[in-house]
C-alpha cells in the first residue's frame, strides 16, 4: 500500500473511531450507524479508482445544511446542556462531507483536528469505561496517523515544489528520490509505540499532579462522585433516579452460622449504609445531621491477623445466635462498611481504621492509607440483639433522640384516615407497650402501603407538584414509585402518629448463588427501608416495598451475561475508581507515597553514613581531630574523583574533536594527551564566532579563519602546523613546543576577550 | 550550529485547543476531561522531545558542488547521517539558507526545492539534494544549511542551521542562437573550413617522414623507395573547423555607454546581455563543432585561445561567470587578438556598435537587439530574462 493510501486509510478508520465515541457517549447510536457507513462508502467511492468526488460546492452546501439543521434543533430544544451534544454533531456532519470530497494535505489535517474536537466533545459527556477503552485505541490510531500525514504531507509538498517547474525546464529537476517500503512502515510503527508510551506517561502523570484541590475545592469527581453503584447515602425525592436494570456486580456477600459453614438466610437480607433521621419537606430530601455522625462514633482499628475487634466496649460472650458475613468488593470503592442488623465485631486483613457510629452501628472506613482498591472485610453480627449487647454497642442506657415528629402535617392526616380505615389504634391498648404499639402501627401502614402502592422504577409519570411534599403526591395522588418512596412514605407516617421511624439506605440481597454458596449483590439491589423502633435500644426494618415485585424485576433482568460480568466488572470498577473517581484524597496519598518513601530513604541513608564515620572513628580512637582528618580525606578523594572525571571528559573531547578515534592504530589516549591546544583554541575561536565545520580541514579552516580575522588568521597556522605534525608524523613534541602552543592559544582567547 | 524550536499556525491551534480543554478540566470536576487535557500536552511535549532528540544525532555534509547556470535548476547534493544507534529520523526537511539576492524565492514556478529524507535509520547516511535557481551570473555564495523537522505530530518544529560556507560559480543563461547566423559568420572568408597546421587523416600531403612500428603499410611512400634504403611514410593533412574568435567589448564605461535609452534598460543590464550573447553563441559554436576563442576587452580577462570541446566550453563558460563589471576598464593589450585574420570574429558590444579597432571584417552584433539575434522562446523559457528589454526593437540594424 502506497504512503498516500495508507494514511488515507487509517484516517477513516480514526474518523470511524469518532464517530462510535461521539454515539457511545452521546448515547445517539445513529451517530454510528448512519455516518459511520456513509463514511466507509466513501474510501470506495472518492479513494477508488474512478475517484467520484463530491464537487467543493456540494459540500459547502451540505455544511450549510447541517448548520441550519443544528440551529433549528437548538431553538426547539434550547438546553445549555446540550451544547456539547450539538458540537459534535455539527462536526459530525461536517466530517462526513468532507470524506466525499477531494482533500489536500491541509484538509487532511483539518479532518483530524475536527476528529479530534468530535472526541472531546464526546470526553465531556462521558465518563464509561467502554468510552474511555474507545478513547484509548483513538489516541493510539491519532498517533499512527498523525505520524503518517507528517510523512505523507512534507513527501507531498517535495515534490509538488519539484513539480511546479515550467514545461520546458522540467526535464532539469532532478526527481525526489523518496520511498516508503516496510522497513519504514515498522520503524514508523516502533515510533508510534513510544510516542504512545510517552504521551501515556506525561499524560498520567499531568492527570495526576492536576491541581485539584484548588481548582475543584469540595466538589468531586465524576458524576455523582464516581459512585456510580446505586447506593445513594442520601434520598432526593424530586430527582431521584434509581438504577433499576443495571446488572454490575457490586460486592459478593457469604452468610455463615455459627459454625462456619455458608448458609442462605430466610429472608432477603437488608445491608445497611446510612440511616437518615432528617426530611427537609422543602426540597423532599432525606439526610444526616453531619454533627451527629462525629458526636456518636468510635475509632477502631482491627488486627490484620484476621481475627475479630468488637465494635462494643467489651468483647461478646460466644451465643446461639451469632452468624459471620463475608463481604467482598466486586466494583464499589466506598467507604461504607455495608452491614446487616446488628453488627457486634469486625475483621479486615488490609490494615484499615473504621469509624464506628454508635447511634445508628453504622461503619466507615476513616483511614486514608488504603482507597480505592478491592477489600474485602467480614463481620460478625447479631440479627436479633439482646437489649444488653445493644447497650454495649451503643455505650448509651437511655438513647434520649426520639424521632417523633414530622414536618408535613398532611402525612400525618393520611396515616391516621389509614390506621382508622384498618380498626387500628394510634394509642397504646391495654396491656401494650409503646414498643409493641409501634410495632402493631408501622405493620398496619406497611401492610396498607404493600396492597394500595404499586412498585414500579418509572417515574415518568410521576410530575412533582409545586407546593406539595412528594411523600404526599405518592400516597394520594399517584401511589407508585420505587422504594425510597415507599420507605419515605413509611417513615414519614409512622413519625407522624408518633412511632420513631428513620430511613435506611443500603442493598438488599436477594439473589442467592448456590454454587459459590454466596449472595450478588448488583447495582440494581441498592434499596432503601424503614426501621421502627421497638425497645430502648431496639429497632426493627420495616420494608414496605411489595418484595414479590423487587424478585421479578431480579428475575427478569437476569441474562446469560452474568456469569462473565465479573470480568468487565473488575476493570470497570478499576476505571470508576482510579481514572473518574480520582479525588484529591488519592492525590494525597499518592504524593504522600512518593515523598514519603524519598524522605525515608534519604533519611535512612544519612543515618547510615553518621554511624559509619562515628564507628570508624572509634576504630581508630582520634577524638574529635578524627572528624576533621575524615572531613580533609574525603574533600581530598572529592576532588580527585572530580580532577580524574575532569580528565576524562576532556580526553574524549579531544578524541572526539581531533578524530582520533580512526587510524591512530590505538594511540589515542597518547594523542589526545598532546592536542589538548587545539581543542582549546577551536573553543577560543568559537567565543570569536569563528566554528569550525566539521567537514573543513584544520588547513582550510586556518584560512578561512585568515580571511576573516587577520588577527587570529596569524596565530592560527603556527597551531595547525603543530597538529598536523604530532597527528600525521609521529612527532613527540617537546614541553617548549607545548608551551608555545599554550601561549599562542592564551593569546587568542585574550583577543576574544577584548 | 543553531538550534531552533518552532511553533506555527497548526501547533498554535493546538495549543490553544489544550488550553481551552484545560479551562474546562479546571471548571468542571471530571477526571476524563483532566486526562484529556493531560493528554493533550503530552502530546506537545512528546512532539518537542522527540523532534529534539531527533535531530541531535543528525549530520549534515554537503557534496562538492557543480557549477550552475542562470535559470536552470541547480542540484545541491548533501550526505546526511544518522549518528544515532537506536532511532530512526523521520521527515527531514533540508534548505539553503543564502542570501536572497542570488537565488530565485518567493511562491513562484522557481522557488528553491528542499532536500528531503522521509525516514533514515540508524546508522545510516542518505544523499538528499535540494534545488535553488540561481538568477544572477557570477559567484553563488552558499553559507548555511537549515535541517528542519515537525515530526511526529506537526506541533513543535525543530531546526538545526549548520554553516557550511561555499561558492559557487553561477554561469551566463544560454539561449540558442537564431539559425544560420553563427554560420553566416564563422563560414565567412576566413572562419570557413581550411587545412590544419596538424597532420590527420585528410586527403592533401602534409609531410613525410620515418617508418615507425604501427603505422599502416598503405602509407608508407614506396617511390621513395627508390631512393633511399630508409622506409617513409606519407603524412596527410587534416581538415580544421570553423574558427570563431567572440570578442565581448567591455571597453567602454558603464556610464559612457550609448544606447537608446528608451529601451527602459541600464547600461549594467545591456553588458549583462553582451555577456549573454557571448555564452549562446560559444554554445552554439561548440554544438556546431567549430572552433572558438574569447577575449574581453576592457577588463583584466584573459584571452581564451581557440580550441573546441567540452572543457573549453566550461572554460570560458567560467571566464564569463567570472566577469567583474565594476571592475574598471582599461585598454588591455591582452585582449588585442594577434591572429585576426585567422579566424572569423565576432564582436558583441552591450550598447552601440563602435567599429574602431575591430578587424575589417568582423562581424558586429549588439546586446540591444537580443531578441533579433536569440531565441528566446526556444529556451524553453516562458518569461523573458531579468535582462531582458521592456520591448522588442526590430530586427533592423541587428547585424552591421
Amino acid at each position: 500500500m502506497k504512503l498516500r493510501r495508507r494514511f488515507r486509510f487509517w484516517q477513516l478508520v480514526l474518523i470511524e473511531l469518532s464517530f462510535a465515541a461521539a454515539a457511545l457517549a452521546t448515547e445517539h447510536l445513529w451517530m454510528l450507524l448512519v455516518a459511520g457507513p456513509i463514511t466507509a462508502l466513501s474510501w470506495y467511492l472518492v479513494e477508488g479508482p474512478r475517484a467520484r468526488a463530491l464537487p467543493r460546492v456540494a459540500v459547502n452546501l451540505g455544511a450549510v445544511v447541517v448548520l441550519i439543521l443544528i440551529g433549528l434543533s437548538t431553538l426547539a430544544e434550547p438546553d445549555p446542556g446540550r451544547t456539547m451534544e450539538l458540537l459534535a454533531a455539527f462536526v459530525l456532519g461536517i466530517l462526513v462531507l468532507r470524506q466525499w470530497q477531494e482533500r489536500t494535505p491541509r484538509e487532511d489535517a483539518q479532518q483530524i483536528f475536527l476528529a479530534l474536537i468530535l472526541v472531546l466533545s464526546s470526553v465531556m459527556q462521558s465518563e464509561q469505561l467502554l468510552f474511555g477503552i474507545l478513547t484509548l485505541v483513538w489516541t493510539a490510531t491519532a498517533i499512527y496517523v498523525v505520524i503518517l500525514f507528517q510523512i505523507h504531507k512534507g513527501t507531498d509538498e517535495a515534490r509538488r515544489l519539484r513539480n511546479e517547474v515550467p514545461g520546458g525546464e522540467r526535464h532539469l529537476m532532478p526527481p525526489l528520490t523518496a520511498r516508503f517500503g516496510p522497513m519504514d512502515l515498522a520503524s514508523v510503527r516502533r515510533t508510534t509505540l513510544l510516542a504512545l508510551v510517552g504521551v501515556g506517561l506525561f499524560g498520567i502523570v499531568i492527570f495526576v499532579i492536576f491541581p485539584r484541590e484548588i481548582l475543584f475545592k469540595n466538589r468531586a469527581p465524576g458524576r455523582g462522585g464516581g459512585a456510580r453503584s446505586g447506593f445513594n447515602r442520601n434520598v432526593d425525592l424530586v430527582s431521584s433516579e434509581r438504577i433499576s436494570e443495571s446488572r454490575r456486580e457490586v460486592f459478593t456477600l457469604q452468610w455463615r452460622d455459627a459454625s462456619g459453614e455458608p448458609m442462605r438466610w430466610s429472608w432477603p437480607i437488608l445491608l445497611r449504609g446510612s440511616v437518615l433521621d432528617d426530611y427537609e419537606s422543602s426540597v423532599g430530601k432525606w439526610s444526616v445531621p453531619t454533627g451527629r455522625r462525629s458526636r456518636f462514633s468510635r475509632v477502631l482499628r482491627p488486627p490484620t491477623d484476621g481475627s475479630f475487634m468488637p465494635l462494643g466496649l467489651r468483647p461478646l460472650e460466644d451465643g446461639p445466635q451469632t452468624y459471620t458475613i463475608d463481604v467482598t468488593m466486586r466494583s464499589l470503592s466506598s467507604n461504607v462498611v455495608f452491614a446487616p442488623w446488628a453488627p457486634v465485631a469486625i475483621s479486615a486483613t488490609e490494615g484499615r481504621t473504621f469509624q464506628f457510629n454508635t447511634r445508628d452501628l453504622i461503619i466507615r472506613d476513616a483511614g486514608v492509607d488504603v482507597l480505592g482498591s478491592y477489600w474485602s472485610y467480614r463481620l460478625e453480627l447479631r440479627p436479633f440483639p439482646r437489649e444488653e449487647t445493644l447497650r454495649d454497642l451503643t455505650g448509651v442506657v437511655d438513647p434520649s433522640d426520639v424521632l417523633v415528629t414530622f414536618p408535613v402535617a398532611r402525612v400525618g392526616e393520611i396515616a391516621r384516615r389509614i390506621l382508622e380505615e384498618r380498626g387500628e389504634s394510634i394509642e397504646p391498648l391495654p396491656d401494650e407497650s409503646v414498643w409493641d404499639r409501634n410495632r402493631r402501627v408501622s405493620l398496619a401502614l406497611m401492610n396498607w402501603l404493600e396492597t394500595n402502592c404499586s412498585y414500579t422504577t418509572d417515574l415518568g409519570d410521576f410530575i412533582q407538584i409545586v407546593g406539595e411534599d412528594p411523600i404526599v403526591s405518592f400516597l394520594e395522588r399517584y401511589r407508585f414509585g420505587h422504594c425510597e418512596f415507599f420507605a419515605s412514605a413509611l417513615t414519614a407516617m409512622c413519625r407522624s402518629v408518633g412511632v420513631e421511624a428513620r430511613l435506611v439506605t443500603g442493598y438488599i440481597a436477594l439473589e442467592y448463588d448456590t454454587g459459590t454458596e454466596s449472595y450478588v449483590v448488583r447495582e440494581s439491589n441498592a434499596h432503601a427501608w424503614t426501621e421502627v423502633r421497638v425497645g430502648r435500644q431496639q429497632w426493627t426494618s420495616r420494608d414496605p416495598s411489595p418484595q414479590a415485585v423487587l424478585e421479578e424485576i431480579q428475575t427478569r433482568n437476569r441474562s446469560w451475561a452474568d456469569g462473565w460480568r465479573w470480568m468487565y466488572d473488575r476493570i470497570d470498577f478499576l476505571w470508576n475508581s482510579s481514572v473518574v473517581g480520582f479525588d484529591t484524597r488519592t492525590q494525597a496519598m499518592l504524593a504522600k507515597r512518593a515523598t514519603g518513601g524519598w524522605e525515608s530513604r534519604v533519611s535512612n541513608l544519612i543515618d547510615g553514613l553518621v554511624e559509619r564515620v562515628r564507628s570508624f572513628n572509634r576504630f581508630f580512637r582520634l577524638g574529635p581531630a578524627g572528624y576533621i582528618w575524615l572531613s580533609v580525606i574525603l574533600l581530598l578523594l572529592f576532588a580527585f574523583i572530580a580532577a580524574g572525571v575532569a580528565l576524562a571528559r576532556r580526553r574524549r573531547l579531544v578524541i572526539r574533536v581531533a578524530r582520533l578515534d580512526a587510524g591512530t592504530d590505538g594511540r589515542a589516549r597518547e594523542l589526545a594527551r598532546r592536542l589538548g591546544f587545539w581543542v582549546d583554541a577551536l573553543a577560543a575561536l568559537e567565543r570569536r564566532g569563528l566554528v569550525k565545520a566539521e567537514h573543513e580541514t584544520p588547513l582550510a579552516f586556518s584560512n578561512r579563519v585568515g580571511e576573516v580575522d587577520p588577527g587570529a588568521g596569524r596565530v592560527l597556522p603556527a597551531l595547525v602546523e603543530l597538529l598536523y605534525r604530532i597527528r600525521f608524523s609521529d612527532h613527540v613534541p617537546g614541553a617548549e613546543e607545548l608551551a608555545r602552543a599554550d601561549t599562542l592559544v592564551r593569546s587568542l582567547r585574550q583577543e576574544a576577550r577584548s | 550550529m543553531k538550534r531552533r524550536f518552532h511553533l506555527h499556525l497548526p501547533g498554535l491551534l493546538f495549543v490553544a485547543l489544550t488550553l481551552f480543554v484545560g479551562f474546562a478540566a479546571a471548571n468542571r470536576p471530571n477526571n476524563l476531561v483532566v486526562l484529556a487535557f493531560g493528554a493533550l500536552l503530552a502530546f506537545i511535549l512528546v512532539s518537542g522531545v522527540i523532534s529534539g532528540s531527533m535531530m541531535v544525532r543528525l549530520r549534515l555534509v554537503r557534496l562538492e558542488t557543480r557549477r550552475a547556470v542562470v535559470g536552470e535548476p541547480f542540484e545541491i547534493r548533501y550526505n546526511l547521517t544518522n549518528a544515532s544507534r537506536v532511532r530512526s529520523a523521520f521527515a527531514i526537511r533540508i534548505d539553503e539558507v543564502t542570501p536572497t539576492d542570488g537565488i530565485e524565492r518567493g511562491s513562484g514556478p522557481r522557488q528553491p526545492a528542499p532536500g528531503w529524507s522521509i525516514r533514515i535509520g540508524p546508522g545510516e547516511t542518505q544523499v538528499c539534494d535540494s534545488v535553488l535557481w540561481p538568477r544572477r551570473r557570477g559567484v553563488l555564495r552558499l553559507d548555511r544549511v537549515r535541517m528542519k523537522s515537525f515530526f511526529p505530530f506537526g506541533l513543535v518544529g525543530r531546526s538545526l542551521e549548520l554553516s557550511l560556507p561555499e561558492s559557487v560559480l553561477v554561469h551566463p543563461r544560454v539561449h540558442p542562437v537564431r539559425p544560420s547566423l553563427i554560420r553566416s559568420a564563422a563560414r565567412g572568408e576566413f572562419g570557413g573550413i581550411r587545412m590544419s597546421r596538424q597532420p590527420g587523416t585528410g586527403e592533401d600531403f602534409y609531410s613525410v617522414r620515418e617508418f615507425r612500428p604501427g603505422d599502416s603499410v598503405r602509407h608508407i611512400a614506396w617511390k621513395r623507395r627508390g631512393i633511399s634504403d630508409e622506409l617513409l611514410v606519407v603524412q596527410r593533412s587534416s581538415s580544421a573547423p570553423p574558427r570563431l574568435m567572440v570578442r565581448l567589448d567591455l571597453s567602454v564605461e558603464p556610464d559612457r555607454l550609448r544606447f537608446d535609452p528608451g529601451l527602459g534598460l541600464t547600461a549594467s543590464e545591456l553588458e549583462e546581455r553582451a555577456i549573454t550573447m557571448a555564452a549562446s553563441v560559444i554554445d552554439e559554436a561548440e554544438r556546431l563543432g567549430h572552433e572558438y576563442a574569447l577575449i574581453v576587452s576592457g577588463l583584466p580577462v584573459r584571452p581564451v585561445p581557440m580550441r573546441r570541446g567540452h572543457w573549453h566550453r566550461e572554460r570560458l563558460m567560467s571566464t564569463l561567470a567570472g566577469i567583474d563589471l565594476s571592475a574598471p576598464r582599461t585598454s588591455d593589450p591582452e585582449a588585442r587578438d594577434p591572429d585576426e585574420r585567422d579566424h572569423a570574429v565576432l564582436v558583441i558590444h552591450p550598447g552601440r556598435i563602435d567599429t574602431v579597432g575591430a578587424p575589417e571584417r568582423a562581424w558586429h552584433w549588439t546586446a540591444t537587439r537580443i531578441e533579433d539575434l536569440l531565441d528566446l522562446e526556444a529556451a524553453g523559457d516562458e518569461s523573458a530574462p531579468a535582462d531582458a528589454p521592456a520591448h522588442a526593437p526590430s530586427a533592423e540594424g541587428a547585424l552591421a
